[in-house]
């Protein structure tokens, strides 16, 4: 075992919320060592194989992790049965691991969470089987962050259309990125029908050039891909850069951590991990922040036997998508990417019956061979000349409405430790098992009948598709597992992230949100991530 | 990897799940061969598909033993496309290579089925085809 020189601040992992923290505190003055158990990527090492990406890992994945080094175990909701799973296969929750993690080779969808998502628990009651709560912070305590996020990451959007949100204090700082598709268009006329509210989806991409960097060439790429021309805004084109150049900063990448290390009064004093040439690390802090995802973060503090052992792993929660295809007579797929262009708000909350709720989008340029296994209708031959026809002629008609319903936490869909199997370093690996809540199910129906219903309005002459059942949500989305509260005895860290009982150590990923909100989670981690960053600036 | 006769069952058992438009060459779409989809799957038995070889190997000895006295690939289109159908509904001869398990037939098709369509929507011809890449709007502000 080796030991290395202290740090003010070590975080394990680079992705959207650690790669932040690690920029605040180098600019704040802090020495900061950033752990990254995957590596930087360029584009053509992300490359655009249509069978291995972040979107499609039909065989394996483009940002990380891939190969038998990282399994996790997967327990069945239908049959109780466990099975080792690769980060490519189903049941495994995938999400980049990277420089970046991510933020490199997502939609960028930037959603900010509705202000009742913050009070869940106080709007609609707490349902039998569930953990719903109301977070300890409320959306104007994030709404500064938010905007601190939009700013310095790079949102284009529009919050004169934000209709469903308080008003903003500054616009976005740029522009919608496609504000006029044939798809946009034709929502557009379907919901002004129905009476519905629309807005052009805020995405971290930049629509005019922005911080040094270009603007989006509207290519077919976008989600589960990385950008040709870095146009595409992340944590490893934003606050990692600006942490390296203060000089302050060590990114340390190919770097697995194991655990967090205490001293015998049971302080939080660094963090061991191994580097890429295998040699065991032990390095010493002021300060740690598990940044590693909702599994990932669950799993290191189990590792390291630190936080309420019966709270740490459960409410894992991602987003079970609820929606609808509908094929048309024109065209509503015109190549412009993106491609995700209009949503409605509308349903997020007040919904007669049902708890919460979710926006509804339309969709990112579809990869064919997705349109080919997830968007066929379900009467359609598999096989032969009628198949091959149907694509030629309807993959530009096709449409899938869709959004994230709000997860209803439950406190038995979990992350523990499997107690067999080790990964490449013999670190324990993350279990995962549980499921959906039935209310979100539930709401889950009710959103498919929206899509149905706007689907139609906009001249749809066929829809099918049906709402989604059970499953375990956790996947890119990922959150929960270590919630934030003011009793330590039903969550795991305070109002500040930091987990309850280590004045030292802080989370700085998704693990942290209460609820999920009906939207992409990324802004709210990055928001937070901010936030953190500062207060531990402020605190140390 | 496969034998030769294999190889071409298989070539025709491509070019039924995604046939060449009869409009082709003059006009239209080539099919599962000619878009590459025998190269895509050459590279995948290498690959991630490595270990079900032995079973595209059976499948492939079974088709044609389903055919006899022709093999698979000497059949017109339309006994091909008819042999399929009744290889997707599990309507095959204990005989030849399906051996007792007889539910393989209907249950492999289904995986060749989604392989083949793999390799041909990520070729180029099947891309084109669809219209993924859009010609209008590449050029932009690129």
């Amino acid at each position: 075992m080796t030991t290395k020189p202290r740090y003010d601040a070590v975080i394990v992992g680079a992705g959207a919320g650690g790669g932040i923290v690690a920029g605040v505190l180098a600019e704040a003055g802090k020495r900061v060592l950033l752990l990254e158990r995957g590596r930087p990527l360029s584009f053509p090492e992300v490359g655009r194989d249509h069978l291995r990406n972040q979107r499609l890992s039909q065989y394996g994945n483009n940002a990380g992790p891939d190969g038998p080094d990282h399994p996790r175990v997967f327990v069945s909701r239908a049959n109780g049965r466990a099975r080792v799973v690769l980060p490519h296969e189903g049941g495994y929750s995938n999400n980049a691991a990277c420089v970046g993690g991510g933020t490199l080779v997502y939609g960028g969808q930037a959603w900010r969470f509705h202000p009742l998502d913050f009070k869940m628990a106080s709007t609609y009651g707490v349902p039998a089987g569930s953990s719903l709560a109301d977070w300890p912070i409320t959306y104007d305590d994030l709404a500064p962050y938010y905007e601190r996020a939009e700013h310095e990451i790079g949102v284009a959007g529009d919050a004169s259309r934000m209709a469903h949100l308080p008003p903003y204090a500054r616009d976005y700082p740029m522009p919608p990125v496609t504000p006029d598709t044939a798809s946009s268009r034709t929502f557009g006329r379907g919901a002004a029908a129905l009476g519905w509210r629309t807005l052009p989806v805020p995405l971290t991409v930049n629509s005019v050039p922005y911080q040094g960097r270009p603007a989006c060439l509207h290519c077919q790429h976008c989600v589960g891909f990385a950008c040709p021309v870095d146009a595409k805004n992340g944590s490893q084109n934003t606050l990692i850069p600006r942490a390296l150049v203060t000089g302050r900063c060590d990114l340390v990448t190919g770097a697995m951590a194991e655990r967090i290390e205490r001293d015998t009064s049971g302080r939080v004093v660094g963090v061991t991990y191994w580097n890429e040439r295998d040699e065991r690390i032990t390095v010493g802090a002021e300060v740690v922040v598990a940044a590693g995802g909702a599994v990932e973060t669950a799993r290191l503090l189990l590792n390291s036997g630190i936080g309420n052992p019966d709270q740490v792993g459960r409410n894992l929660q991602g987003h079970c998508y609820s929606g609808a295809h509908g094929l048309f007579e024109h065209e509503v797929v015109d190549g412009q990417g993106p491609g995700v262009s209009i949503a409605t708000c509308d349903f997020n909350h007040g919904n007669e019956g049902v708890i919460g709720g979710g926006l509804l989008a339309d969709e990112f340029i579809p990869l064919p061979i997705v349109v080919w296994k997830w968007h066929t209708p379900p009467d359609l031959p598999r096989w032969g000349a009628e198949a091959k026809a149907w694509m030629r002629d309807n993959y530009r008609r096709l449409m899938r409405i869709q959004g994230p319903v709000q997860d209803i936490p439950n406190p038995e869909c979990r992350v523990t430790l499997d107690p067999d199997v080790r990964d490449r370093w013999g670190i324990p690996v993350a279990r995962l098992s549980g499921g959906t809540h039935d209310e979100t199910v539930r709401t889950a129906a009710f959103l498919h009948g929206k899509a149905v219903e706007w689907l139609k309005a906009s001249g749809a002459v066929r829809v099918f598709g049906g709402p989604p059942g059970h499953s375990l949500s956790a996947g890119q989305h990922q959150a929960g597992t270590c919630r934030m509260g003011d009793d330590p005895a039903t969550s795991v860290t305070d109002r500040h992230c930091r987990v309850h009982g280590h004045d030292n150590l802080y989370i700085g990923d998704g693990s942290v949100h209460v609820t999920n909100g009906g939207f992409n989670p990324v802004l709210t981690i990055m928001a937070l991530a901010f936030r953190t960053g500062e207060h531990i600036a402020k605190s140390w | 990897m496969l034998t030769e006769a294999q190889e071409r069952t298989l070539a025709a058992v491509v070019d039924r799940v995604v046939p060449p438009d009869e409009t082709w060459p003059d006009s239209g779409w080539p099919g599962g061969v000619e878009a590459g989809v025998l190269d895509y799957l050459r590279e995948q038995f290498r690959r991630d598909l490595a270990d079900l070889v032995p079973h595209y190997r059976r499948f492939l000895d079974a088709l044609d033993a389903e055919a006899a006295p022709a093999t698979f690939a000497d059949l017109a289109p339309e006994a091909q496309d008819a042999l399929l159908r009744r290889v997707e509904q599990g309507d095959v001869r204990a005989t030849g290579g399906w051996g007792n398990d007889l539910a393989f037939a209907p249950q492999f098709f289904r995986r060749v089925v989604e392989h083949v369509a793999e390799g041909f929507y990520t070729s180029p011809a099947g891309r084109r085809m669809v219209r993924f890449e859009a010609e209008e709007a590449a050029g932009v502000t690129a």
